[in-house]
């Protein structure tokens, strides 16, 4: 009988503190939320923001240190840090915003800021390992959550019936992504997907059929299951539903951080297959090209805001793959700077609805009719927000887009390029039609005058400046977002067949 | 001297399941039937697997490839309890489950 030694792995926890941060607020918010629930919400959110804040202040100090500890599981490197710091900034602004809206939509769950913390502590996970089972535990960590989030308003069927359906098709996606895991393992012997690349450049060099055949299976496998999470036409059908029929807050999230997650994982993956880059690369390109037509083409008939969001959420999601498919660090710089303006033109547009989808009211384009008359400030910011999701120029949007178009110059991606520049005409057109709608005229009937909590003032405002400061500035981001994707660039061309 | 079953015949079984797992999500109208075909996918995973453990070189290989089934386990047990508090939530609401008629989200 062989005896097995494990060696217990080095553990450098410096790497683990953002993670250990959130899980812990989260840990605290429960209890306290258990033994003292006469502790009004905000206490409880502020809690979580804290921890957020935490958080962040000890991704700030693993900036620029390469770090892979408990036996290679869990990376901390730029890219990592970027997208953590991501997810975290918009777990924090949707926090600001959320007790209000509960509140309001008599969802009065203390267990909503734990929930939400776990998915943020899921997601963390996913950005930071490059052990495929990892990632596969951080996202059923992040999607558990998220189920569970969908279904908070549990008296209206809308939010049980988005839960259901994302339960079941995230689950059906999941097991697309662990058969894909399971042929690389039978490929590879291992799960980390860093050793990918040299067992297919060995197979080939020793003419062996069937590592290649399970690569390029689980390849596709995987890429189905994470176009899922990451609402890829044709794997897109969910998200208008659950994003419509969830509590306002939680697309908002949901639409943010699961698309940063989804993301970041299809980026590095497909970063480490970059040998297969014929088996792949159309595959990504058709993705990409679906994506963004579809989604605006269907968004263009909505007649509900949130729906609409949700098609033109398909349509950015279009746009990222773009980043990806270029192969170069010039595209995944894009695709991180992307997701940045992303995150905060979503929270952002999905706040301002969440103001209107108040209990009695609803989201319809029409509703919206005549917000300047109702509240000027949020007619402001709602037109600035659409604004960057059309890409126009003084907005961050617009520097979004065309870094991801030079990216897909330099790659000789010319095709994707102009179907991202047609796009964008096609998104422009509804987004400022929506726009207009704003300032036009209600029609007739008595209108309720809304109310902006402060903590909703403070997320849009810190959205509208960083989308309006972005849109000046955004050297400082984009340099960050090139320095995280060097990460990448060692990946990419030392790959190379 | 009994054979051992070649690693090919794990691997058609496990494909096979996850299939016929994949049809049944497709064609299915109970919530309840769609997450056992899900189930169904996730142990013809757990099945290949195991199959390609026991094709490893090394030790630490073939032990990775039976933890990483522990994993599944438990992950499959954590979407039970989130999956069955959703349709029990539902069924509270309306009597009825059926996917079909849980379409109040369209336009």
């Amino acid at each position: 009988m062989e005896t097995i030694s494990f060696p217990v792995p080095e553990i450098q926890f410096s790497a683990l503190m953002p993670l250990l941060m959130v899980v812990g607020a989260a840990l605290l918010v429960l209890l306290v939320e258990l033994f003292f629930p006469r502790v009004p919400h905000t206490a409880l959110s502020g809690l979580g923001v804290l921890g957020l804040g935490a958080s962040a202040y000890f991704l700030m100090l693993l900036w620029r240190n390469d770090i892979a500890t408990f036996a290679d599981m869990l990376r901390s490197d730029n890219l990592s840090v970027m997208f953590s710091l991501i997810i975290v900034g918009a777990t924090a602004l949707t926090m600001l915003f959320s007790e209000d809206y509960l509140q309001a939509r008599g969802i009065r769950l203390g267990e909503f800021y734990p929930l939400l913390l776990f998915a943020t502590a899921g997601a963390l996970i996913m950005v930071s390992s490059t052990d495929l089972i990892v990632i596969f535990l951080g996202l059923e960590v992040l999607s558990l959550s998220l189920y569970v989030l969908c279904g908070l308003a549990r008296t209206e069927l809308r939010s049980e019936e988005s839960a259901l359906k994302y339960f079941l098709l995230g689950a059906f996606a999941s097991a697309f992504l662990l058969y894909g895991i399971a042929l690389v393992y039978g490929a590879v012997g291992n799960v980390d997907m860093t050793y990918i690349a040299s067992a297919w450049n060995n197979a080939q060099a020793s003419n062996n059929p069937v590592t290649p055949a399970l690569l390029i299976a689980g390849a596709a496998l995987m890429i189905v299951g994470l176009g899922f999470k990451a609402a890829l036409v044709p794997f897109h059908m969910w998200t208008p539903d659950v994003y419509q029929g969830a509590p306002t807050v939680v697309t908002a999230y949901m639409a943010a951080v699961s698309k940063v997650a989804a993301f970041a994982v299809l980026a590095r993956l497909i970063g480490s297959m970059m040998p297969l880059q014929e088996v792949w690369g159309p595959v990504l390109w058709w993705l990409s090209a679906l994506s963004m037509t579809i989604g605006n083409l269907v968004a263009m008939v909505q007649r509900d805001a949130k729906r609409m969001l949700a098609y033109s959420s398909i349509a950015h999601a279009g746009y990222l793959v773009i980043g990806i498919v270029s192969a170069n660090a010039a595209g995944v710089a894009a695709m991180v700077f992307y997701l940045v303006v992303y995150s905060l033109m979503t929270i952002g547009a999905f706040g301002v609805l969440s103001l209107m989808s108040r209990a009695g009211d609803n989201t319809s384009i029409s509703a919206l009719q005549g917000l300047w008359k109702r509240h000027p400030f949020l007619a402001i910011v709602m037109a600035v927000l659409l604004f960057s999701l059309a890409g126009v120029p003084p907005t961050a949007g617009f520097w979004g887009k065309w870094y991801l178009f030079l990216g897909a110059v330099q790659a000789n991606q010319i095709a994707l390029a102009v179907i991202l520049a047609v796009n964008s005409v096609i998104g422009a057109y509804y987004y400022l039609r929506l726009t207009l709608t704003l300032y036009a005229d209600a029609p007739g009937e008595e209108q309720l005058a809304l109310r902006a909590p402060a903590g909703m003032v403070a997320c849009l405002l810190i959205c509208v400046v960083g989308l309006i400061g972005l849109g000046l500035m955004p050297t400082p981001i984009a340099d960050w977002s090139r320095e995280a994707a060097q990460v990448m660039e060692s990946w990419l061309t030392a790959m190379k067949p | 001297m009994p054979t051992e079953v070649p690693l090919n015949a794990y691997l058609t079984l496990g494909a096979f399941m996850f299939v016929m797992g994949m049809i049944g999500v497709i064609i299915k109208r109970n919530p309840i039937v769609i997450f056992m075909c899900i189930e169904l996918m996730l142990n013809a995973v757990n099945l290949t697997f195991l199959a390609f453990a026991r094709h490893q070189p090394t030790l630490q290989a073939q032990i990775s490839g039976h933890m990483y089934v522990i994993f599944v386990i438990a992950v499959a047990a954590a979407e039970v309890a989130v999956g069955l508090g959703i349709i029990m939530a539902i069924f509270r609401l309306r009597d009825n489950v059926d996917v079909d008629q849980i379409a109040s989200l369209r336009e």
